[in-house]
């Protein structure tokens, strides 16, 4: 189907499916495993312009991560 | 439903006009907590949602979960999660009452409909869910460490026994090695049958002895 060039991003990398693509998938605060992959290394909140999630999906993302925090599911900050 | 049933202190306008919402609660409760008393903990909920005028529609318990950081020097933490249907002065009472608890380390409470109807939505709640929400599983970190802890001690065990084996035949075969050199080869003709693995390497050995 697609050849090997079409899947790399121009840097080299391969690339990377969003685990939003699935349209079953529900952004909650009771899936940290769901909102691990829009948190970078340190804990901080990837931003929408670097993920390239919709601004909608990026709101519902923010709200379930803080209040995930509050629940000790995802850290604030590493350590 | 309960329109009958006069909230004690009107705290808000969606209570005066009794509408109810669903709301979820995630309590955080401290790892020593034993069966007894999440159960103590559960029903007596129940009892205040159901003097509130709400009612506790389901209850489940994640277990022991490893906190992604310490609370008040817990590293572990049992999650319950509730799920009622009530207005906001509920939450309120509920809240403080969550507040005088000192087994729940934390807890959040969000809403998750409002302007219900709450005769379609019916407690599951019943003697045998309490009795398995109160049943704390194992932390699936610890289960997985040791597991592989398991593991790691079944492996150096079979490690031990092949190398026991190992060295139990070579005992064996020195010392039908040793019965070799002494017997005549005709004698020596039926054990070699028997087992002619081991004998096969003490035949060899033999007769290097004998050279």
């Amino acid at each position: 189907m697609s050849n090997r060039e079409e899947e790399r991003n121009g840097r080299g990398r391969p690339k990377r499916i969003s685990p939003l693509a699935d349209p079953t998938v529900v952004i909650d605060y009771k899936n940290p495993a769901l909102l691990k992959h829009f948190v970078s290394d340190r804990g901080k909140i990837v931003p929408s312009r670097v993920s390239n999630v919709n601004s909608r999906q990026q709101r519902q993302l923010t709200r379930a991560i803080k209040r995930a925090r509050i629940l000790a599911l995802l850290a604030y900050s590493a350590e | 439903m309960n329109t009958n049933i006069e909230p004690a202190v009107v705290r808000s306008q969606r209570s005066l006009r009794a509408t109810q919402r669903e709301y979820e609660t995630v309590l955080i409760l401290k790892p020593d907590v034993g069966k007894p008393q999440i159960k103590r903990i559960i029903t007596n909920v129940q009892q205040m949602f159901v003097d509130a005028g709400s009612t506790l529609l389901s209850a489940d318990n994640w277990g022991l979960r490893t906190l992604a950081y310490p609370i008040k020097r817990n590293a572990r933490g049992i999650y319950i999660y509730l799920r009622f249907i009530g207005g906001s002065d509920t939450v309120l009472g509920f809240e403080q009452k969550l507040r005088l608890t000192e087994t729940v380390l934390r807890y959040l409470t969000v809403k998750v409909d409002e302007d219900i109807d709450p005769a379609a939505r019916p407690s599951e709640v019943n003697e045998d869910l309490l009795d398995a929400v109160s049943e704390t599983s194992p932390d699936p970190v610890e289960v997985e460490q040791q597991r592989k802890a398991e593991e790691e001690a079944a492996r150096a065990a079979a490690e031990a026994t092949a190398a026991a084996e190992a060295a139990a035949a070579a005992a064996e075969a020195a010392a039908t090695a040793a019965a070799h050199s002494e017997a005549a080869a005709p004698e020596a003709a039926a054990p070699e049958a028997a087992a002619p693995e081991a004998a096969a390497p003490a035949a060899a050995e033999s007769t290097e002895e004998k050279s």
